[in-house]
């Protein structure tokens, strides 16, 4: 039996030549959430669509609960709530009535499932207002509603605060999390909100061009923001002479003609400083930093930040 | 299956376009019986005809391929379909219970001409003759016209495109089979692999046709002519219900193969 809810072994799925997701290898913890960061485009969506059968891969399994998926959806689906892109729903019915036929198509036993669906997510049972009339936040609710009506193990949520309001944002987030904490449920959550992410998930796995870059745990991740000094001088060539020559580091960059960064928080800052100086070198600032996530971002997929 | 079934009921409330499909079933039974009631030989076979094959041949079978767009393309335009596959529920299941749902209503548009023109009939006195074997006829019309329906929504499926495309695939389809039907070139050929036998609704003339009583020269003469082609009952059905069978294989093969 697998220690994992979710593993993807090779998970791959092309369109054409173009790979969306290429020989992914994700594992999510029981009792975890799990946050699956990328750039839109970056293959979020289609892993999730994988993991739930939506989509077939064009190579690699899915296991999920110990079970391979394909071939086991029967068993496997009904233990999980999900929201998958854009909140889909009858626009002719309104939410109640919509939630009550995806009650009685799943079957769930709990004669009030529906309304205490809905006043977790703060939507009012048996309004007359047609889903056509809902506010983008209210379909997001709405949809979160659908996912967790029959009390799922597993969430799988592909991006779930579109469209909400900052206040919306806080709420579910702390639903999400109450989820979690409370009731032991497995979430999978994606986003390409960075900060989001961090302040919701346990773990991290960061995908770009259908690869995963990175899985750990955030506070793993935060250990390994790296911390440096940032120095603006008057000549970034002589100061990297006078690192290399009389400090023996080379884990620094040039960021521009007036700014270094060095990655060795160890070092004295004091004795950096003195030896710019004595060498003619006007130093007009020196910091101790710490990488932001969204720097971490930046420098593992080698390109521009993240909302 | 019953779940799914009547989920799919509950789905159409509030669209106009079901009820409204419904009303049309009074349009040939009203402007058929108009024409027939004034004169000397008044006939219930006669407004029966109107209400089945007019009726079915012009209004159902479009009717049909229309509701089935709406039908097939909602989950796809709502974006609905991902919830029910996550249930899971199966495409397959899927598509038979939205053409389960055309039939009930392929039978219910034909019970309702039939009403229609047995209330007129009453109303103006007019001997109900035969009426068991013409509501049976009714309701196998509503049956076969189903299948008749069946190719031309395939194509919908298939080409999974606009509304528009599916009013003209269907008024293109509906009238290639009505003027095959008037056509001796196609109905008086012997059962086989030709137009007469393939396609439905020439098929179902050949079939339903014997079932009249021609009154008048013209129309014994056509009886007569006509009668070494007639379809029996088996052979209609077999070759309408393989076809359907046939269509929503397909229908389900199409469905499965298209990805989220």
């Amino acid at each position: 039996m697998s220690d994992y809810i979710i593993e993807t072994r090779n998970l791959t799925k092309q369109y054409g030549e173009h790979n969306s997701v290429a020989a992914l290898n994700i594992r999510v913890k029981s009792g975890r959430i799990y946050g699956l960061l990328g750039r839109n485009g970056a293959g979020k969506t289609t892993t999730m669509k994988m993991l739930l059968n939506l989509t077939r891969p064009t190579s690699g399994e899915v296991y999920i609960f110990g079970k391979n998926i394909q071939g086991n959806e029967k068993k496997i689906l009904p233990r999980i709530g999900s929201l998958i892109e854009a909140p889909g729903f009858y626009p002719n019915l309104t939410g109640t009535e919509n939630l009550k036929i995806f009650a009685k198509l799943r079957g769930i036993p709990k004669r009030n499932a529906v309304k205490s669906a809905l006043e977790i997510v703060g939507l009012p049972y048996n309004d007359k207002k047609l889903f056509s009339q809902y506010s983008l936040g209210m379909k997001q609710r709405l949809a979160i509603a659908l996912a967790i009506m029959h009390d799922p193990e597993l969430l799988i949520l592909d991006e779930p605060i579109n469209g909400l309001d900052p206040i919306g944002i806080a709420e579910v987030r702390s639903f999400i999390r109450e989820l979690c904490d409370v009731r032991g449920k497995t979430i999978l959550i994606s986003s390409h909100i960075l900060s989001e992410i961090s302040l919701l998930v346990d773990d991290i796995g960061i995908i770009d061009h259908g690869v995963l870059l990175e899985e750990e745990s955030l506070a793993e991740l935060e250990d390994k923001n790296g911390k440096y000094i940032k120095f603006i001088v008057s000549d970034t060539a002589q100061a990297s002479r006078i690192l290399e020559r009389d400090f023996g580091a080379k884990n620094f960059t040039v960021e521009s003609n007036r700014n270094l960064r060095l990655y060795d928080s160890n070092m004295s800052v004091a004795a950096l400083n003195r030896a710019f100086i004595e060498n003619g070198l006007e130093v007009a600032e020196a910091l101790t930093c710490e990488d932001t996530l969204e720097d971490y971002f930046k420098r593992i997929t080698g390109g521009e930040g993240i909302a | 299956m019953h779940n799914l079934l009547s989920c799919e009921f509950v789905k159409l409330k509030r669209k106009k376009i079901f009820p409204f499909a419904l009303l049309a079933a009074f349009v040939f039974p009203v402007l058929g019986s108009a024409l027939i009631v004034g004169r000397s030989s008044t006939d219930f076979a006669d407004m029966m005809s109107f209400a089945r094959e007019e009726s079915g041949f012009l209004l159902l079978m479009p009717l049909l391929v229309i509701l089935a767009s709406n039908l097939f393309f909602s989950e796809q335009d709502n974006d609905t379909l991902k919830n029910l596959l996550c249930i899971p529920v199966s495409k397959s299941r899927l598509v038979l219970v939205k053409l389960l749902v055309l039939l009930i209503f392929s039978g219910v548009f034909q019970i309702v001409g039939f009403a229609v023109s047995t209330g007129i009939a009453v109303l103006y006195h007019i001997p109900l003759i035969s009426l068991p074997l013409q509501f049976a006829l009714t309701v196998a019309i509503g049956l076969l016209l189903w299948a008749a329906a069946l190719p031309c929504i395939v194509l919908v499926i298939w080409f999974n495109k606009s509304y528009i495309f599916s009013v003209i695939i269907v008024f293109f389809y509906t009238l290639l089979n009505y003027a095959m039907r008037l056509s001796d070139a196609i109905l008086m050929q012997p059962l086989g692999f030709n137009a007469g036998t393939l396609m439905p609704i020439p098929m179902i003339f050949r079939w339903l046709y014997q079932f009249n009583i021609p009154a008048g020269e013209i129309q014994t003469a056509f009886y007569n002519r006509f009668s070494p082609y007639f379809a029996s009952t088996s052979v209609c059905f077999s070759v309408l219900l393989i076809e359907a069978a046939a269509c929503v294989i397909l229908m389900i093969g199409i469905y499965r193969r298209r990805e989220i």
